[in-house]
């Protein structure tokens, strides 16, 4: 078991890392709004998005598919609240909702275009399960911009965010539309999947957004330190994970990753014991 | 006759998901059959794994196995920790997921295993994997027996324990007062979910398990007035989408279970459209 630290190892391992920033900061909003599976429909919603992108463009180019994912999952996000407002269902149900309808209308789209015969499009199922192994400059910039995006964001809007998510009535009060919090919220969210997609695939990449805030959850008090513990802890994650795959070589990073995470929570879910 | 088998096929997995998946709604815990469906993996590899070359039924015990384990492990932490009970099920899920996936990798050379398959499952083949008995008579596509048992346990089930079952969901005080444990009949229904959602996913995929077992409810309860009711329109919002879906998927030449699941979900918004118009009050059981 040799450890080589290779430009590609480089790449990787300094990808995921960054992508757990943003992945721990967007978790913990999502947490404390009681929305953690928000993050599973959106990584799930991007796929339509990349496909259409790519039918659109005619190529896999890293643009286009990121728009159209940002675009298809925003619009998940927004059909839940635009349906919870105008049926009185629940949340956790449309959520199932629109994961159903945008990945049945992704897989539908993918074979699609596999079938079209294209050859430019081998390749595109790479973009959706993950190739944190074989991560290149390009990818790891798109990474980064996502966290540092949502790192500004958060703190560009953070005492908002913060009486928003404790006390909305207030806000309301305050003259702050719930809408426009929620925007921000949902795009944060968003292209902090987008980005950590690269890494880990749509199946796992939600589990980077959840696993964080139950880990910090039983050792903070305040909102800011919620947020930073959870940084932290997201990057910490992937950046112990990916080393750890990337060592024993024939592991497959983002499983590792989530693994890592699953292990470390354990003590804090039993701190978190009723 | 092939689009028959299919649209059948069809059929008997959304009647056996709706009929489970509509308890799950209305508990408010949709996203366990997403969890439980993606559970099922590392139990379907080492299923692989012990049984060598002819999986088959060992595939589906290690499945049910590894589906019942994870939703009693999301149930034992959502009621013994104060963790989110979402974050419960998102972290538990991935877990499962991830250990499938490194056992997978690890016993590549001796597990079978198509991701895809697993992923989108494969209800176009249905009619292609025939079981012709000695004599060779043709009696159809193998996959449709399973299926139609699954079928006929799930509504026997369902009208057996509508009671305790309904009780439990709606009132648990007054069921705690009777002596139905609800810790008990919500384990039951889980497990049970977990069954279902292993005997679907190699026809419509383990993602879309979810569309199938709570998408129709969810349109069912804009119209529903009783428990009942509800549960038959979402059987019939489900009959029609399956030939809807499959002859858009035959059309266009794409996936089959995508599709259904896309056309599921469609059909919400013209069912919004009409509740909006014909003003039809909510209806207050489901008001929890």
């Amino acid at each position: 078991m040799t450890f080589e630290w290779s430009a590609n190892t480089f790449w990787a391992v300094g990808g995921c890392t960054l992508a757990g920033i943003g992945a721990g900061i967007a978790g913990s909003l999502n947490y404390l709004r009681s929305r953690s599976l928000s993050g599973d429909v959106v990584a799930h919603a991007v796929l339509p998005g990349i496909c259409l992108g790519f039918l659109f463009s005619g190529t896999k180019s890293v643009f286009s598919l990121v728009l159209g994912g940002i675009v298809s999952g925003y619009l998940s996000l927004y059909l839940i609240s635009f349906v919870q407002k105008n049926s009185g269902l629940k949340p956790d149900v449309l959520l199932a909702w629109a994961l159903a309808l945008f990945f049945g209308a992704g897989i539908f789209l993918l074979t699609l275009i596999q079938h079209s015969g294209n050859s430019a499009q081998s390749g595109l199922d790479k973009f959706i399960f993950g190739k944190a192994a074989a991560l290149t400059i390009e990818d790891l910039l798109l990474m980064g911009s996502t966290s540092l995006i949502s790192v500004i964001l958060v703190i560009l809007f953070f005492r908002i965010l913060k009486h928003y998510i404790f006390d909305s009535l207030f806000t309301g009060t305050m003259g702050l539309s719930s809408l426009f919090v929620e925007i921000l919220c949902n795009s944060i969210t968003v292209i902090v999947i987008i980005g950590g997609i690269q890494a880990l695939g749509f199946i796992l990449v939600p589990a980077l957004l959840v696993i964080p805030p139950v880990i910090a959850r039983p050792y903070i008090t305040t909102f800011k330190t919620f947020v930073i513990l959870n940084a932290v802890i997201g990057a910490a994650i992937c950046f112990i994970g990916s080393v750890l795959s990337l060592g024993f070589e024939s592991l497959p990073t983002g499983p590792v990753i989530v693994l890592t995470g699953g292990l470390l929570s354990i003590p804090s879910l039993i701190k978190l014991k009723r | 006759m092939d689009h028959l088998f299919i649209i059948l096929t069809g059929i008997l997995v959304i009647t056996s998901c709706t009929l489970t998946g509509s308890f799950l709604v209305l508990r408010k815990s949709s996203m366990l059959a997403d969890a439980i469906s993606h559970a099922v993996l590392p139990g379907i590899v080492l299923a692989y794994l012990f049984s060598g070359a002819q999986p088959g039924t060992f595939a589906l015990a290690g499945a049910a196995i590894a589906g019942m384990f994870a939703s009693l492990v999301i149930g034992f932490l959502s009621r013994k920790t104060t963790a989110r009970p979402d974050a419960v099920i998102g972290i538990v899920y991935a877990v499962f997921f991830a250990i499938g996936i490194i056992l997978t990798t690890i016993f590549s050379s001796h597990v079978d295993l198509d991701q895809e398959c697993v992923l989108y499952g494969d209800i176009a083949f249905v009619p292609l994997d025939r079981w012709i008995l000695d004599n060779g008579i043709d009696m159809g596509p193998k996959q449709i027996y399973p299926l139609l048992i699954l079928c006929l346990v799930t509504i026997l089930l369902f009208f057996m324990f509508i009671k305790p079952l309904t009780l439990v969901t709606f009132d648990p005080s007054y069921a705690g007062v009777l002596g139905i444990s609800s810790v008990l009949w919500s384990g039951f229904l889980n497990v049970y979910a977990s069954i279902v959602s292993v005997f679907c996913f190699n026809t419509v995929g383990a993602v879309l398990v979810v569309a199938f077992m709570c998408v129709p409810a969810a349109i069912a309860l804009l119209f529903g007035t009783t428990f009942r009711n509800t549960v038959l329109l979402a059987l019939i919002f489900g009959w029609l989408a399956v030939p809807l879906g499959y002859y858009i998927a035959v059309f266009f030449d794409g996936s089959i279970a995508g599709s259904l699941s896309m056309v599921l979900g469609l059909l919400l918004i013209p069912a919004l459209i009409l509740k909006k118009i014909t003003k039809n009050s909510k209806p207050k059981i489901f008001n929890v």
